[in-house]
């Protein structure tokens, strides 16, 4: 009982803290003489709402920030004002104001070009990096993230985010996200506020992310807000581009695996607009061109064993499209759908998968008053797979889904200068269908069977304030509060103590609660402004997730099934505190921040040896329950302006798991602990015709289990094994470069032509993808040590183009 | 220089670039720890004797115990080996005598046309083997047996129940398409009834050039390449499994065989869950893809008591004879 008690003290004790808040709020309100200035701030070029922008007045150093959808509000007591908007890729614009009647200020910013980039410097007061709450996040320049070299010239979004201090991933060429030691299925990917629930392509090696459709990214690693929810370790939450508003744009490439087209398109010129875009993946046909040729015509050694069938090609589609009802009124209307074909020889030659993402968001945007911003979502997300063994007689297709629907509402009250609360709530229902099997034809020996469907409801309510105590102190204080209930039909099993037995079942009906959980998330950071424009940082952020990402890989597969939290699989949980020192040097033009984490994770779930995850209805007896630890300290550098963009990233960090029944129950690294991680990324612009970039990449290796020897049975040799993870992998690095170049006659084309020359992995280092231990076929009685790597060097040319 | 030569040029560079191998080999520099005691055999229900086979691992992967047809395994001689079972029945084991050798079961490939050969011939290791073989006990479905094996005072136990077996209906001979390569090769297909109210697990073999209705199952061998076996549990099999191969067991080298020779048995034999267990993770690890998309590698999950490595099983087979009338 004590935990309770303790609990609901530790609530108490919040909603007291914040009902004063609200009364300090109101009194203030009614104690000064204030007029408000509000609207949104665009791109003066395509009308996209632009996140982030600094809205500052000069005389009394008073702030904010634009939302996702580009408004702001501030409360002025009556006066003159100067009010600067700045964004770190915009001309700054500075606008008089005077009096003190309340009125709407929409603002239309340039893209930086040339010239204006001093301006922009002489004029940019305390940068957000500083003077922000947030710690612990990034705002990725999408342009700039495609000017990142990338395999095959194809740009991604999350390989671009593993170049962040604080991300690791454990297997080269993935796309996954290990954040501050979080685990890949623990990041919460939104596309326009709708759930991805596998963000990748071709198993893993490219995301569903086309850079081209998409209009900002904030990735958050630790302090999360308080909106965002249902996973533990990372948010990356990207919007697609509104569609150009002001004229009609076409822009695409072609690419050596894939090629694009974007389409925009003003409806009514600065009111509406739409968006298509599309991008198609041939990779298999070009995989299949290059291994026969290879094997056929340069007759490569390692090519002995390749067959080309391999059967590889994904598409991804975005639409949006968005209506001004009014002024106080904006509709949008966005999908996404993204589909995979996958069969390699290679990876597997007897089975073939199918998996699509579909999104789906209708969203209103609405303005009660000139300082309380509302935006309504019906969103919807599905994800599901199929799966053909081609064996024959045990021929199958094994099909997955889940799918879930909700609606939320998010508020911006825009109080007054010291309070900026934002509030809101949710209810989602999300239904998984965990497995079906059907035979794949009539030769097949195997009968159809079906696991029980799933069903659980969400619902969540948050509130959070960011509070200007004083001109130094600032603070974000939140709370989100969440209600998950698992819903019938379904039947749950009690068994003995070590699961080997059923002893009885309880069976539910529809929509009948079957075991629900009510939990508490407060979040909170604290900002100190420093002297001479550096500052410290605190933060504390618990998160909980109630879905479980069923995995028995380190890569993640598009097999693996997500299901809920229940009786047995209890939600997972994590404890965060980070502090942080942050400097700017104007002159220089950089930022610097060194933070420190800790944090910790409950209820994580690995599976017993040899664990029987297909199709298995009582998943709990194969499941072992843990935790983590993780800690680490990161520095970023990071330059946004100038003809030298880029930033260099450093991470320590040590990332352990304990899970009863693994390891003699002692504490094991995991995989993806990766002692250092180092990057360094640039642009220079030479000129308006060329540009260069590269990356480098330096992390120590991964962990890996393996043998401590082997042992002979049926006349072959087998290995057995000793610890978890017990191995240190070697040390991963390489080198990316591109070069861009823009013709100078694009000045006089109707169709504007850039060419993208890049080279991955330039110095053609071996990084280890997979570890094989085996005899050696020359010398019968060594075993030896092979590592398996992806690529060498890997050239690419783009050519990208745009017209009006 | 033309389009033509441009795209050449280029194809031929990133063909070159992209595929300059896949693997490389490194050290890994393991510590090597002490070897250990390992441990294999069956009882069936077919005439023994039944075969149990002590040797030491390897550690630190060095010595490794064996690859195409060479068995380096250090056996174990002077052991105490005992099996007991349920009805009163103790079998001291005796060491069997030299001739007692492991029959390769490959017969004929497309590359290598063998038809069979004895392990011993070969001669690559003349060493001790650590066979021993019982004496009088009887494999019976139903009954469990206890191994209990000494060896310098050391204590290593095992007990395996033998499950029932579903009657084989019949066998037909098909031809079956190996995926990789195209290639068409002959397998059995088994037709039998599958009792849905209880969990089976499975293995089937095939035993060639026997015609004798009460002969031994000789000792299973395998390669790194192909197991003389497959594996399969009931879970989403039909009441009546209307023609399963009984197929070897490939990995991405393999090259396809015939399963069946001119003429020999077809088994199909029953498994524990943990017999199932232990062939599945020898498997996994036999097409391990390194870790990557498979799971984390394991130590196949033994029933040997005291650290031991290895398995014990009892196993009920059901068998029909067959022939191969266009065998070449």
């Amino acid at each position: 009982m004590r935990p309770l008690k303790r609990n609901r003290y530790l609530i108490g004790n919040w909603v007291c803290l914040l009902t004063l808040l609200m009364i300090q709020n109101l009194v203030a309100l009614s104690q000064s003489h204030s007029f408000t200035i509000h609207g949104t701030v665009t791109d003066a070029t395509t009308g996209e709402p632009l996140i982030g922008v600094n809205v500052i007045i000069k005389s009394n150093e008073v702030n904010t920030i634009t939302n996702a959808y580009g408004f702001y509000s501030l409360k002025l007591k009556a006066g003159n004002y100067t009010v600067t908007f700045h964004h770190v890729s915009y001309t700054a614009i500075e606008k008089n104001i005077h009096g003190d009647t309340s009125s709407r200020l929409d603002i239309a910013m340039s893209p930086n070009t040339g010239m204006l980039r001093e301006v922009i410097i002489e004029n940019m007061p305390k940068k957000n990096n500083i003077t922000s709450t947030q710690m612990s996040s990034v705002e990725l320049n999408i342009e700039k993230v495609k000017k990142i070299p990338s395999l095959f010239g194809e740009s991604d979004l999350l390989k671009a985010i593993q170049l962040l201090p604080g991300v690791n991933t454990a297997n080269e060429g993935s796309t996954n996200l290990n954040v501050r030691g979080g685990r890949y299925d623990q990041n919460l990917i939104l596309l326009d506020e709708a759930t991805v629930y596998n963000p990748s392509h071709a198993l893993g090696f490219f995301s569903t992310f086309n850079a081209d459709a998409l209009r900002s990214v904030t990735f958050y690693k630790g302090a999360f807000p308080a909106q965002y929810g249902g996973r533990l370790s990372s948010v990356v939450d990207v919007y697609m581009k509104e569609g150009n508003n002001q004229e009609r744009s076409v822009e695409g490439g072609i690419g050596l695996i894939a090629s694009r087209l974007t389409y925009q398109q003003p409806i009514k010129k600065g009111k509406s607009s739409i968006l298509l875009s599309g991008r198609y993946s041939y990779a298999g046909i070009i995989l299949n061109g290059l291994g026969t040729f290879g094997q056929s015509v340069l007759n490569l050694s390692g090519l002995n064993n390749f067959v080309a069938r391999n059967n590889i090609h994904f598409y991804d589609l975005n639409i949006k499209a968005n209506f001004q009802l009014s002024a106080k009124d904006k509709i949008y209307v966005s999908g996404y759908s993204g589909h995979d074909k996958f069969y390699s020889y290679q990876i597997d030659e007897s089975n073939s998968l199918d998996w699509g993402n579909t999104t789906a968001n209708v969203r209103w945007n609405h303005f009660f008053s000139n300082n309380l911003f509302a935006n309504t979502s019906l969103v919807l997300s599905n994800y599901n797979y199929s799966f053909f063994s081609e064996v024959d007689a045990k021929s199958f297709i094994w099909k997955s889904t889940i799918k879930s629907i909700g609606l939320k509402s998010d508020y911006d009250w825009f109080i007054n200068k010291n309070h900026k609360v934002k509030a809101g709530v949710s209810f989602f229902r999300i239904n998984y269908e965990p497995g079906q099997i059907e035979q794949k034809d009539s030769i097949s020996v195997i009968r159809s069977f079906s696991l029980e469907k799933k069903n659980s409801a969400e619902m969540a309510a948050y509130v959070s304030d960011e509070i200007k105590i004083s001109k130094k102190i600032s603070a974000q204080v939140g709370i989100r509060g969440t209600v998950f209930l698992n819903l019938g039909p379904g039947t749950v099993y009690s068994y003995n103590d070590d699961f080997s037995v059923i002893l009885d079942s309880t069976v539910y009906g529809k929509n009948s609660i079957i075991n629900n959980y009510k939990t508490l998330e407060p979040r909170f950071s604290l900002r100190y402004l420093l002297a001479g424009n550096q500052s410290i940082k605190i933060s504390y952020a618990k998160t909980q997730q109630f879905q479980h990402l069923i995995s028995n890989s380190s890569v993640g597969l598009p097999t693996d099934v997500w299901i809920p939290a229940d009786s047995y699989l209890k939600p997972q949980s994590a404890n965060q505190f980070a502090i942080g020192y942050f400097r700017n040097n104007d002159q220089k033009n950089l930022e610097l921040s060194v933070e420190a984490y800790y944090k910790t994770l409950k209820n994580i779930i690995d599976y017993k040896d040899n664990a029987d995850l297909f199709l298995n209805p009582k998943l709990e007896t194969q499941v072992l329950h843990g935790e983590g630890e993780s800690y680490g300290v990161e520095l970023f550098i990071s330059k946004k302006l100038g003809n030298l963009t880029g930033w260099i990233s450093y991470t320590w960090s040590n990332t352990s798991l304990k899970i009863e029944g693994i390891n003699n129950n002692e504490k094991f690294p995991a995989r993806y602990d990766i002692r250092n991680n180092l990057v360094l990324t640039g642009v220079y612009s030479v000129n308006s015709k060329w540009s260069f970039a590269g990356t480098f990449k330096f992390t120590s290796g991964g962990h890996v289990t393996v043998p401590e020897g082997d042992f002979s049975y049926n006349g072959a040799s087998y290995n057995y094994y000793s610890s978890r993870n017990g191995y240190t992998l070697p040390a991963y690095h390489r080198l990316d470069l591109s070069a861009t170049h823009n013709s100078p006659k694009n000045i006089h084309r109707k169709v504007k032509r850039q060419w993208v020359y890049s080279i991955f992995n330039v110095y053609n280092r071996k990084n280890i993808y997979a570890l094989f231990i085996k005899p050696d076929p020359l010398r019968i009685d060594m075993a030896k040590s092979f590592n398996f790597y992806l690529y060498g060097i890997v050239p690419s040319v783009t050519l990208n183009f745009s017209f009006k | 220089m033309t389009i033509d030569n441009i795209c050449k040029a280029i194809f031929l560079f990133l063909g070159w670039l992209v595929f300059n191998g896949c693997t490389k080999e490194i050290d890994l520099g393991l510590e090597k720890k002490p070897r250990r005691i390992v441990i294999e055999g069956n009882v069936y229900n077919t005439p023994g004797p039944y075969f149990i086979r002590v040797t030491f691992s390897n550690p630190a992967l060095s010595n490794t115990t064996g690859d195409g047809g060479i068995d380096y395994a250090e056996g174990i001689k002077n052991a105490l080996v005992i099996i007991s079972d349920n009805v009163g029945t103790i079998d001291t084991l005796v060491p069997s005598p030299d001739s007692i050798r492991r029959t390769v079961k490959f017969y004929r490939s497309r590359t290598s046309p063998i038809d069979s050969f004895f392990l011993d011939d070969l001669n690559y290791y003349n060493g001790e083997r650590g066979f021993y073989q019982t004496t009088k006990l009887k494999g019976e479905p139903g009954r469990t047996y206890t191994l209990k094996i000494i060896h310098e005072q050391q204590e290593y136990s095992a007990t395996a129940f033998m499950p029932l077996v579903t009657v084989l209906d019949s066998v037909q001979i098909k031809t079956r398409e190996f995926i990789k390569d195209h290639s068409m090769y002959k397998v059995p297909a088994m037709y039998f009834s599958e009792p849905q109210n209880s969990t089976d697990y499975y293995w089937t073999f095939v035993v060639g050039n026997v015609n004798d209705p009460n002969a031994k199952i000789p000792l299973l061998y395998s390669t790194r390449e192909i197991l003389p076996y497959s594996i399969f549990n009931d879970k989403f099999l039909l009441p009546y499994v209307n023609g399963i191969y009984s197929d070897f067991t490939y990995t991405k080298n393999s090259i396809a065989v015939d399963i069946i020779p001119a003429y020999g048995f077809v088994y199909l034999g029953s498994l524990t869950e943990q017999h199932y267990n232990f062939l599945k993770t020898i498997i996994d690890q036999l097409q391990s893809d390194g870790g990557t998309y498979k799971p984390t590698p394991s130590t196949p999950p033994t029933n040997i008591s005291n650290n031991g490595l290895g398995f014990f099983g009892a196993s009920a087979v059901s068998r029909v004879f067959t022939f191969s009338p266009d065998f070449p």
